[in-house]
């Protein structure tokens, strides 16, 4: 590996990449990402609500015929979905080297009325879905084979700040616990070769997250949070391609237990 | 959308590395070679070290040129800029690695050696990127900064390394206050924090007969130490567009060491 040219580093040639919340949003700029640096395999799932796996797996293998591409659905919330998904996965390939956490939900309203269902509703899905897609992924997948794995999980900057404009308490309590359990995780697996480390992105646009209330054009706080970061834009699906081709290549090999902030700078201004 | 591909590409553009003749700084100027990038190296040039590395880097890029300059005397930053500046070397990416370190107990460490580490490791490496940032960054409106800090500017470690972790910790701060600063002038500010990496500058440490490494292993998550050429990556993500919305931040290449 160390004769390698450093571009070389990045590409994901002979890698299979696994996607959660896959079939909307971010999780196509993920797929794309993935399938232009060459993966060789790439799985993917969703709620599949309105058709979106059909859409996303039949967009996705026009542009890359060649690679195997299957969108399953599965509420990850629900731990025998997830069991039946992995069994299911299992017939379909005996290799996943990367995983991306990236399904998830979120429920605005002042912390003062959030109900008990509101709340679970994100905590469920937001952070004991990915933690039980990422316990049987890596015992079936990555813990038995020796080259390297890795593991992301997709975060907000909102795990590290408040936000006084949409509270959202379910959704900031979930992607700061995403944060303990990259740590976590990342020291435990260590010794398997499995990596761990986070993403926390700061206002998405150009894609349909749930940022983009904030970030569409007509929104009334657009500008003011423009002025807030010192880069005056928003992130956009390419800022994302980079960043997870990065932690999920041999680019990234010595790195585990982090969290990369994607976010202008924000976070960082006083 | 911008493919994946294109996106580490460090074609056209011109790299300084300061620190560049040796140890990891000439591993992290061979990978801006390697993407494409243009490279000057500077270094305080003992043993004729900086016209070897500059040779070798000749090989893999267009263009890499080598300049003599101790970035703890202020005269030969400004003759550095002034060299770079006759020769149209307009730099795009500047990476700080130039550092030194001093080992002695805390208690009985003289001002003259902290003074040494602190010159160069934290004033040093601000005039540097000063300089740099006046003359080529902002006429252009853009420009990558990487500064090299290390996880000792985060956690407490070996005896005596004061004035090395203070250092390293004030370059985490300065990153951030950089990174705001110059945000508006299309300039990004952002840091690598590496731990254990088997160099000469770290060999009391590292090297196979040590009676620290051993423990730095087992200490260590993934219990290796790193090896040189896995700095390469971060270096380039964040040299490339591949990184054009991060600023601001500090990635430890750690092994996991900071999360333990």
């Amino acid at each position: 590996m160390k004769q390698r040219n450093v571009i070389d580093l990045f590409r994901l040639t002979d890698k299979t990449a696994f996607v959660t919340g896959g079939a909307k949003g971010l999780g196509t700029a993920i797929n794309e990402g993935f399938l232009e640096a060459g993966v060789k395999k790439l799985f993917f799932c969703g709620r599949g609500r309105h058709g979106s796996l059909d859409t996303e797996t039949n967009r996705l293998i026009e542009l890359y015929p060649e690679v195997e591409i299957i969108g399953y659905q599965c509420d990850i919330s629900d731990e025998s979905q997830v069991g039946s998904m992995i069994e299911e996965l299992k017939t379909a390939t005996d290799q996943i080297d990367i995983l991306v956490n990236n399904a998830g939900v979120t429920w605005a309203t002042p912390s003062t009325d959030q109900t008990m269902k509101s709340w679970h509703r994100v905590i469920d899905t937001n952070l004991t879905g990915s933690f039980l897609i990422t316990r049987d992924i890596a015992r079936e997948f990555m813990i038995p084979k020796t080259q390297g794995s890795s593991i992301i999980n997709i975060s907000s900057l909102l795990a590290i700040q408040g936000n006084a404009e949409a509270p959202q308490v379910g959704y900031t309590a979930s992607k700061s616990a995403l944060l303990g359990l990259t740590r976590q995780l990342a020291i435990e697996w260590a010794i398997h070769n499995i990596r761990v480390n986070c993403i926390l992105p700061s206002f998405m646009e150009g894609i349909d997250s749930m940022a983009k209330i904030f970030t569409m054009d007509g929104s009334p706080i657009r500008e003011t949070l423009l002025d807030m970061i010192p880069l005056t834009r928003f992130v956009q699906p390419s800022d994302l391609k980079g960043v997870i081709c990065f932690l999920a290549s041999d680019a990234s090999s010595y790195i585990t237990g982090q969290e990369i902030i994607l976010d202008g700078g924000l976070s960082v201004k006083g | 959308m911008t493919n994946v591909k294109h996106l580490f590409d460090l074609t056209g553009n011109k790299a300084l590395v300061t620190g560049g003749a040796s140890g990891i700084g000439y591993t992290m100027a061979e990978a801006l070679a390697e993407a494409g990038s243009a490279v000057a190296i500077c270094g305080r040039g003992k043993h004729g070290n900086l016209e070897v590395a500059a040779e070798k880097l000749k090989k893999i890029t267009s263009e890499a040129i080598a300049l003599k300059c101790d970035v703890g005397v202020e005269f030969d930053i400004l003759q550095l800029a002034d060299q770079l500046e006759e020769v149209d070397f307009s730099v795009d990416i500047l990476l700080n690695n130039a550092g030194l370190s001093w080992g002695h107990p805390s208690e009985t460490m003289p001002i003259e050696r902290w003074n040494m580490v602190i010159d160069v490791n934290l004033t040093g490496l601000f005039f540097v990127t000063k300089e740099i940032v006046n003359r080529f960054m902002i006429p252009k409106g853009e420009g990558s900064i990487i500064n090299i800090t290390s996880v000792s500017g985060y956690k407490g470690g070996e005896v005596g390394v004061q004035a090395y972790a203070a250092s390293k910790a004030g370059l985490v701060g300065m990153t951030k206050q950089l990174a705001v600063e110059w945000a508006m002038m299309g300039i990004r500010v952002n840091a690598i924090a590496p731990s254990w990496f088997p160099s000469y500058m770290s060999r009391h440490f590292t090297s196979e007969d040590s009676p620290f490494r051993q423990q730095l292993i087992e200490g260590n998550p993934m219990k290796r130490l790193g090896e040189p050429w896995e700095l390469k990556g971060t270096v380039v993500f964040l040299a490339s567009k591949a990184s054009s919305y991060i600023t601001g931040t500090v990635i430890p290449v750690d092994g996991g060491l900071l999360s333990k």
